[in-house]
């Protein structure tokens, strides 16, 4: 694997230098950033734990105490948000990688194999398609049951079928190359040249598809633990934090607008980011 | 031609299939008993053995399948346990009112989505072209609830501007029925009165807003994106050189074939909303489809949901037949291969 980790290396110069002249792309890296440390660091820089309740003081207002002010049970608004991070990232990292990782599997299948194979899964990722992706995902979690966990599951299933679409794109156009045909001729596998040969070229694009998937998974989960479909009310994911302040009406409304701007923000980091990362791998959409 | 549309319609057919296959299978793959999830939980056994046999759930899947489709050809999607309604009476309350909704939010998000990615792309890099980009990226990063709930809170509860939530303030006009479930049309067609429309457009609004954001930054992108690859072609610079005014250059010439992918990303999108309003359906308490599929979610309600999803996913489908079929109408040069 000694020629992969050259290759990133370059890659990695490349795209560094191509982000010093794009300006929306910083503006992405800051926001993720500044949510991961967010997630990293909630430990320490929160003042109170996630759960911790102060006894009588419901819908504080903000305070030295309570910066943003408590929820409906007394507990420090800012610290839960800050939790939150893990907790949404988490979710809609996972929920990603298992779109990804059933998508590319999907995909590139598919794409190598070509004839019967290839009309055989394509179709059923037709089928997939046919149904809006949330609702394909309400459905999911109406079938598994409402967590927290199943949201990944859900998520991560709805998501699949436009991964495979594009994996398999990228496959068919490797599939046709020379170094390919070089690899058959050697006598390699099937799975050999899958995995050691096509796959690793196929890199760069999937992680653009996954910092771009990154936003539609966090909107997605935020959107169903909305709806009451994530399980446990209580743990502090902010699309379930964004839910319990509706539910409080008025009160809960400050609750609503800071959860819903953390998922904004967050949103925006990572289309930004994943906006500057696909121009820089396709330089004819630099112009759009 | 015929032969494009012929292959086309005949594709969608095993598609239709599939969907109904699925939504029949949801009854058995929704967790518990199927007859615990028609009744509901008070369902005694006796009633249960009732209904096994009824619905022939004792016979095998195939022949279950069979049965299902008869039914539904009928038009009969069964009852709700939850209400005790026919599920075919309460969704033609429910689908209206989505297909209101969508018209309404497609409206607005292609009329400010073109324009916007048209004047974007005819001045690159200036003001309107960042608004244009900007709002793009905005309107998919932003979660569609808060955005409700927002406009809620400022235009409904400050301003007191617009209604809170509902389709008619039914306080108003309590003797107001639908037949159609088309409050807008009936109120104009049957009731012809002029403030029932202004009441029932004045709860469309923010709905209707919200809900065309995600399309509208999409709709906006692609514009901009496909105007700007169409203005760059020589039979532009042509016509700019013959002397036609800048507004037909830009609109007669390159607006048109820059249409196709405009109309995808319209039709894609007008298919999306048909199922996919749930939130937006939520925070504004409007009773339509996708907020039917979450009730029926929440008790685990199987008739509803199978009938729900059969139908959003045929809509999807015809939806995106009728695209491709549009394309031979909107550019000549398909029909000509074709013939070809």
């Amino acid at each position: 694997m000694n020629e992969l980790s050259v290759f990133v290396a370059s890659s990695l110069r490349d795209f560094a230098r191509f982000l010093k002249t794009h300006r929306p792309a910083q503006a992405g890296i800051l926001l993720i950033a500044l949510v991961l440390a967010a997630a990293l660091f909630a430990g320490w820089v929160a003042p109170y734990g996630p759960m911790e309740a102060v006894p009588n003081r419901f819908f504080a207002p903000a305070s030295l105490d309570h910066l943003l002010g408590t929820d409906s049970q007394g507990r420090d608004l800012f610290s839960r948000l800050l939790y939150g991070a893990r907790y949404t990232l988490a979710v809609a990292l996972s929920a990603t990688l298992l779109s990804l990782l059933a998508g590319s599997v999907i995909g590139a299948v598919a794409g190598y194999f070509g004839r019967w194979v290839d009309t055989l899964l394509m179709r059923f990722i037709d089928f997939m398609m046919s149904f809006p992706s949330f609702l394909l995902a309400c459905v999911a979690v109406a079938i598994l049951g409402k967590s927290l966990e199943n949201l990944i599951w859900a998520v991560g299933i709805a998501g699949a079928p436009s991964f495979a679409r594009q994996v398999r794109a990228e496959v068919l156009r490797l599939r046709s190359q020379e170094f390919v045909e070089a690899a058959l001729s050697l006598g390699y596998g099937h799975t050999r040249i899958l995995v050691r040969h096509i796959l690793p070229n196929c890199l760069t694009p999937i992680i653009v598809l996954g910092t771009l998937g990154m936003g539609g998974s966090i909107l997605s989960v935020a959107g169903l633990a909305f709806l009451g479909l994530g399980g446990d009310p209580f743990v502090p994911e902010w699309g379930l934090m964004l839910k319990l302040g509706w539910d409080q009406s008025s009160q809960g409304a400050f609750q609503v607008g800071v959860s819903g701007a953390c998922i904004l923000v967050t949103v925006l980091g990572f289309n930004l980011f994943g906006d500057g990362l696909r121009d820089w791998l396709d330089p004819r959409s630099r112009s759009r | 031609m015929l032969t494009y549309i012929l292959r086309r319609v005949m594709a969608t057919v095993p598609m239709l299939l599939a969907i109904s296959l699925a939504s029949f299978l949801l009854l058995h793959m929704l967790p518990g008993d199927p007859t615990t999830i028609l009744l509901g939980q008070r369902a005694t056994a006796e009633n249960k053995r009732e209904l096994r046999s009824r619905l022939g759930l004792d016979k095998p899947l195939p022949e279950q399948y069979l049965l299902y489709m008869s039914d539904v050809s009928r038009g009969e999607f069964g009852e709700s346990h939850r209400t005790n309604q026919l599920v075919a009476k309460e969704l033609r309350q429910r689908v209206p009112a989505t297909i209101e909704l969508a018209i309404a939010a497609m409206l607005i998000a292609t009329l400010v989505g073109v324009s916007l990615g048209v004047l974007a792309a005819v001045k690159p890099r200036s003001l309107v072209d960042f608004a244009c980009l900007s709002m793009a990226l905005v309107g998919v990063s932003l979660p569609v609830f808060w955005l409700g709930f927002l406009a809620q809170k400022l235009f409904a509860g400050e301003m007191r501007l617009l209604p809170f939530s509902g389709r008619l303030d039914f306080g108003l006009w309590p003797t107001f029925s639908s037949d159609t479930g088309f409050y807008v049309l009936d109120a104009l067609l049957v009731y012809r009165n002029v403030e029932l429309l202004l009441n029932v457009l004045a709860h469309l609004t923010l709905p209707a807003i919200v809900l065309s954001t995600v399309p509208m930054a999409l709709i906006a992108r692609i514009t901009r994106a496909s105007m700007l690859e169409t203005l760059k072609q020589d039979y532009v610079r042509t016509a700019r050189a013959k002397g036609a005014s800048p507004s037909t250059v830009v609109l007669k010439h390159a607006l048109r074939n820059a249409l196709i992918p405009i109309l995808t990303a319209v039709a894609t999108q007008f298919g999306y909303l048909l199922g996919g309003a749930v939130l937006t359906e939520t925070i504004f308490g409007w009773p339509g489809l996708g907020r039917y599929v979450i009730e029926a979610i929440d008790v685990l309600d199987a008739r509803p949901l199978q009938a729900s999803v059969l139908l959003i996913a045929s809509a999807f489908v015809l939806v995106n037949l009728l695209t491709d079929l549009s394309y031979a109408f909107i550019d000549p040069r398909l029909r000509k291969k074709e013939a070809a």
